[in-house]
């Protein structure tokens, strides 16, 4: 017996281990295809007959409040104000809430839509710092509007504070320098009033805004960014939303909805305490602690999503910022996780308990983690001969293919669900990008999660006082 | 957040290392005279391993025994069958015949010695490689005569493939070409490869000819409004000659030839109509029958897939095809759930006797989406046809009487008040909600101590409905009632009772004077002058 | 026809716009067309409009807004018809308190629009 055989045992388990998981990742992907696809087609099917003045002209349409968390956005908030007030809904309320800026965006925002303080009675439903003044608008032509001013408290904290001052009964959270488009609100209430179990939020697609044109705050046309990093970015969402949540929706395991719009039952919100500003993932934690609760009562639920193209934000253009973002989230995923262990492989909570919070725990989580292991064991066992080269390009290239499998079939579903890339040479760009991006992009992803990974570990919290990181690059016309 | 579905499996790099086949292997017929230290020479094997590997006892060979040789991971012996003959020639080397010989020599010292260590110096070296190197495989090849032998057999597509395939194979797995596990995966590649081009070129061809198929629409369409647009407000010889001739055009039915440009019209018909009312709308019914589409909206009425049904039948409510009405009849009965509703409303819009008749025997739950559906229909009817039955009001389907009581309240169907009013009991809370809304809009002063009974309830929503109605159907102020809620309830509760101040005539006195009493508890105030700007 | 005088539509629904345009213009109004607030705005000031029509939900500036506009900081206030899809009984009180001297709801009958036109224009002279 020697160390050497041992050495041999073990590294062959490890080995094993990692090659199921790598072929149990690729089902799931193939699966999560699958459940999209069915998804997607059924939706866009009944869409096609779809009268948007119905509801616009229903009295039973619900009231929604609209909460936009707004932070040193001095140069474009006005727009965005000004977009948010004409979005195509007969009973909103827009709220925009200025986190203690050290700008002059509650100045602007005051003085454009001439506003004065009232005296609004503000009940604390949930934990929020301090609101300083509520503000709305002399003219009634802006009587949708409201301003809260507060005290910093961060984007969670911010959320919060909208939800207190909010009268109706669902909310939509969203981020102020994303650009919602007109009739966004018509299609994210439909799953609310479509279904016959409880609709506890909706979530919807978000798309990349870098190099389209815009109008005072409007998008007038799609382009595909040429520059590396949106460009690569547009890829991965058209995966992660289009392929990814639509089909975790379509079994109901939907345990994430983007913080930069998703519409949610406020009376669930409030029943658990609203956003959490513990954590830098605040909203994938609140949407699983909503879930929890509602198994808790033991009440049927559901958590929707709308695959329409609603929602454009500006994505990070620099590797700085991008690698900070993923941090973020890499950050946010895990203080999530670690927040409700309890509902790791936890029949009591249903197909999030023993399906989606365990594929985020082993795939999305421990992924990184186990991918740059096997580099750096790759690079240990080639340094001392053990590396079988012939298999090793074997299995690159059956990687590569399967990657590029299934970012292809990413496009197609682009392609073929609401088409926002009208020319052939965006198609092109986008497959470009699909082969190009296992050598540079990812990596670097991995590297931010990696980084992520060991901040947490070192005990990094949330993103402090500075909130968050505006993206620097707006197109502010 | 958006978590990358990533390509996780790119950590497969870190384990092509060993996986499955950490090492090649393949067998030795052992030859007339060989030794086992001969071939132990051959393969820079040590004996006792070959021997562990083959679970032997003795070094005693047999002619025709047939080893298994497990060649360490590094190594890429090439061997070649020549003449009966095993010969060897390592290829991936960037050293020379020194260095094979060197390895060589070194190999047989440390056959004797249990030392691991040397192995793996011995490895190191032979492991400089260059990746590049590796590839050189293909070049330096020889195929097994077996192999070869059997690409020469018969012809035909499936075995052309067949044959390309196995060239395919056999110049990147050379003389791993026994190895299972390599050809799944080369062959999973090719599929991958193969459907990951299909859906490429049918991604490309979409596009481009979706590029092509909207800019003829958008010109189509343009054309088409134009025209339409001409044709509903003009009489023939007020138009210009333009518009005279694509008019002509149009009557002659030489526009929207295919069946294509028929459906784009028909689009256009059916936005123009939901705009439209009165004479306009006649006119267009009128165009559209001229144009016989509505032989399209037929064809399409028989399509087996649902969503084209659906469809039809939305286009025949909302043109009022009624001769179509038998047809969409027997739809309701379809198995396709939203066939069935689209076809319900559709009956309601072409007027149809007892549209509503379904909700009788409704087991599922009507969603509110149908509803508002279902009252947009109902809301191009004449209120005294819609024919109503207050069995619906006692129904156990509690979406089928929340229904029937908001048509009461919009219809004003004061004389099945009493009926609604027995609904209070009902378990569900929103059935219970609904019933004080109906109180509120229909009933009197009578109902006022009723509702005041049901103040005692832990819904709050139901409280503010309660306290709405109360506030409405009042006839003498009762302020101390609504104050006393507005000091003792929560805070939403509260606000709506002091908005309810606005309907009790000098109410708003009443609220300002709790604004400015100071024996008032803060939160009352504080509420009590939120309620007081209407903007609130 | 003599010119009835000039109406401004607002209506980001090119198909609605279009038949809007058509009637006024048979019925001898000169047309002016925007489908977005700041177009409208921008075209009230400059084609000096001698009735308004307007959509509320339109893109950049609010229908509501534009109500305001016209009714306040024009040089001569203009007669303001709305034409919306929403009618609920919020919207309605509010472009009337806004100063909207009509309010029309979708679907609208193009003759009945014509009249209430009429009306307005020989109101303000």
């Amino acid at each position: 017996m020697n160390t050497f055989d041992f050495f041999q045992k073990s590294y062959l388990f490890v080995n094993t281990f990692i090659f199921i998981y790598a072929i149990s990742v690729s089902t799931f992907y193939i699966l999560l295809a699958i459940f999209a696809f069915k998804g997607m087609r059924r939706h866009k099917l009944k869409d096609m007959y779809f009268d948007q003045r119905i509801i616009l002209s229903s009295e039973y349409s619900p009231a929604l409040s609209l909460i936009a968390p707004a932070y040193n956005e001095s140069l474009t908030v006005i727009d965005n104000i000004r977009s948010l007030l004409s979005l195509h809904y007969s009973n909103l309320e827009v709220i925009i809430v200025n986190d203690g800026s050290k700008d002059d965006t509650l100045q602007k925002c005051i003085e454009t839509f001439d506003m004065e303080p009232v005296d609004f009675a503000v009940n604390y439903a949930v934990n929020s710092k301090e609101i300083k003044t509520v503000y709305k608008a002399k003219n009634p032509a802006y009587r949708r509007l409201v301003l809260v001013d507060k005290v910093n408290g961060g984007k969670a904290d911010a959320l919060n504070a909208g939800i207190n001052i909010s009268s109706n009964k669902y909310i939509v959270c969203i981020d102020v320098d994303c650009i919602i488009e007109q009739d966004a609100l018509i299609h994210m209430i439909k799953p609310f009033l479509e279904s016959d179990v409880r609709v506890i939020a909706t979530g919807g697609v978000i798309r990349i805004a870098n190099e389209c044109e815009f109008r005072n705050g409007n998008i007038m046309e799609v382009n595909m960014p040429k520059s590396f990093f949106p460009r690569h970015q547009v890829l991965e969402y058209l995966r992660a939303f289009l392929m990814g949540r639509m089909a975790w929706a379509e079994i109901n395991g939907l345990m994430l909805i983007s913080g930069a719009f998703g519409v949610f039952d406020k009376e669930i919100v409030i029943a658990v305490g609203g956003y959490d500003h513990k954590t830098v993932g605040e909203d994938m934690e609140l949407v699983v602690r909503m879930r929890k609760y509602m198994h808790q009562k033991k009440e049927k639920y559901k958590v929707a999503f709308v695959p329409e193209p609603l929602c454009w934000t500006e994505a990070p253009s620099s590797y700085k910022v991008l690698s900070r973002q993923r941090n973020r989230w890499t950050r946010g995923t895990i203080e999530t996780i670690m927040m409700h262990k309890d509902v790791f492989m936890n029949p009591k909570y249903g197909v999030m308990g023993m399906v989606s919070f365990p594929f985020w725990v082993i795939f999305e989580w421990f992924a990184p983690i186990i991918e740059f292991a096997g580099i750096f064991l790759l690079g240990a066992m080639a340094f001392f001969g053990y590396v079988n080269w012939f298999y090793f390009w074997l299995f690159l290239t059956l990687v590569y293919c399967f990657a590029l499998f299934i970012s292809t079939i990413s496009i197609l579903f682009e392609e073929f669900s609401y088409p926002q890339y009208r020319k052939v040479s965006h198609l092109f760009w986008l497959f470009l990008t699909a082969a190009t991006e296992p050598f540079l992009y990812h990596p670097m992803n991995t590297w931010a999660a990696i980084r992520g990974n060991w901040d947490i570990y070192r005990g990094k919290k949330t993103w402090g006082e500075m909130t968050r990181t505006g993206f620097t690059n707006k197109k502010a016309r | 957040m958006d978590r990358i579905l990533c390509l996780i499996l790119f950590i497969l790099i870190g384990f092509s290392v060993s996986t499955v086949q950490a090492q090649d292997s393949l067998y030795h017929v052992v030859q007339k005279g060989e030794t086992l230290s001969e071939i132990s020479l051959i393969y820079n094997k040590r004996i006792d391993r070959i021997l562990r590997d083959n679970q032997l006892q003795t070094e005693l060979l047999e002619i025709g025994d047939s080893l298994l040789i497990i060649l360490p991971a590094k190594s890429t012996y090439l061997l070649s069958l020549k003449n009966g003959k095993i010969s060897e020639s390592k290829n991936n080397n960037i050293d020379t015949e020194e260095s094979i010989q060197k390895s060589n020599s070194v190999a047989k010292k440390s056959f004797e010695q249990e030392d691991s260590i040397q192995n793996k110096d011995q490895e190191i070296n032979e492991t400089k490689v260059s990746k590049t190197d590796s590839s050189t495989n293909k070049e330096s090849l020889y195929q097994p005569n077996v192999v070869e032998s059997q690409i020469d057999e018969k012809s035909g597509i499936l075995d052309r493939i067949s044959s390309l395939y196995k060239k395919i194979t056999i110049s990147i797995l050379s003389y791993n070409y026994g190895s299972k596990l390599a050809h799944y995966v080369i062959l999973t590649n090719l599929v991958l490869l193969f459907f990951t081009l299909i859906m490429l070129i049918i991604g490309f061809f979409s596009r481009v000819f979706k590029v092509f198929r909207d800019k003829k629409q958008k010109r189509y369409s343009e054309f088409f409004e134009n025209v339409l647009t001409h044709f509903l407000f003009s009489t023939e010889d007020e138009l210009d000659d333009e518009a005279g001739l694509s008019l002509r055009y149009f009557k002659e039915e030489r526009i929207a030839k295919t069946r294509r440009e028929r459906s784009w019209l028909i689009k256009l018909f059916i936005q123009l109509h939901n705009d439209l009312v009165g004479e306009s709308e006649e006119h267009l019914k009128s165009l559209f029958l001229m144009h016989r589409l509505d032989k399209d909206v037929e064809r399409n009425l028989k399509s087996k897939r649902w969503y084209v049904k659906a469809k039809a039948i939305h286009e025949i409510g909302n043109m009022e095809l009624g001769n179509f009405a038998d047809e969409v009849k027997v739809n309701t009965k379809n198995q396709n759930k939203e066939v069935v509703f689209k076809s319900i409303l559709t009956l309601i819009q072409l007027d149809k006797k007892n549209p509503l008749a379904f909700l009788s025997y409704l087991e599922i739950p009507l969603t509110e989406w149908q509803q508002i559906q279902l009252f947009y229909a109902l809301g191009s009817l004449d209120e005294t046809k819609i024919s109503f039955d207050k069995n619906w009001l006692k129904s156990k389907n509690d979406s089928v009487v929340i229904f029937a009581i908001r048509f009461c309240i919009r219809y004003n169907r004061h004389e099945f008040i009493g009926l609604i009013k027995k609904n209070l009991e009902n378990p569900n809370p929103l059935v219970q909600i609904e019933v004080i809304n109906a109180i509120r809009a229909l009933g009197n002063e009578s109902n006022i101590e009723l509702l005041k009974s049901k103040m005692s309830t832990r819904f709050s929503e139901k409280k503010q409905a309660l306290i709405k109605a109360i506030s409405l159907l009042q006839m003498e102020p009762d302020s101390l009632f609504f104050q006393n809620i507005i000091r003792q309830s929560d805070y939403n509760t509260a606000l709506i009772a002091a908005k309810a101040f606005y309907s009790i005539p000098s109410g708003i006195e009443v609220l300002e004077r709790m604004k400015l009493d100071e024996n008032e508890p803060e939160m009352v105030r504080s509420i009590v002058t939120h309620a007081l700007d209407r903007r609130l | 026809m003599i010119n009835q005088g000039k109406i401004l539509i607002v209506e980001d629904d090119l198909l609605t716009q279009k038949a809007l345009e058509f009637r006024l213009k048979k019925d001898g109004y000169t047309v002016v067309k925007a489908s977005d607030g700041l177009k409208a705005k921008e075209l009230l000031i400059s084609e000096n409009p001698d009735l308004l029509i307007t959509d509320l939900m339109i893109p950049f500036v609010s229908g509501l807004e534009l109500i305001e506009f016209a009714k306040n900081q024009l040089k001569k206030a203009i007669p303001v018809i709305v034409l919306s899809a929403a009618n609920q009984e919020k919207i309605i009180l509010d472009s009337f308190n806004l100063g909207a001297d009509d309010f029309m709801s979708k679907p609208f009958s193009p003759l009945e629009l014509t009249v209430r036109v009429k009306r307005l224009l020989a109101k303000n002279g």
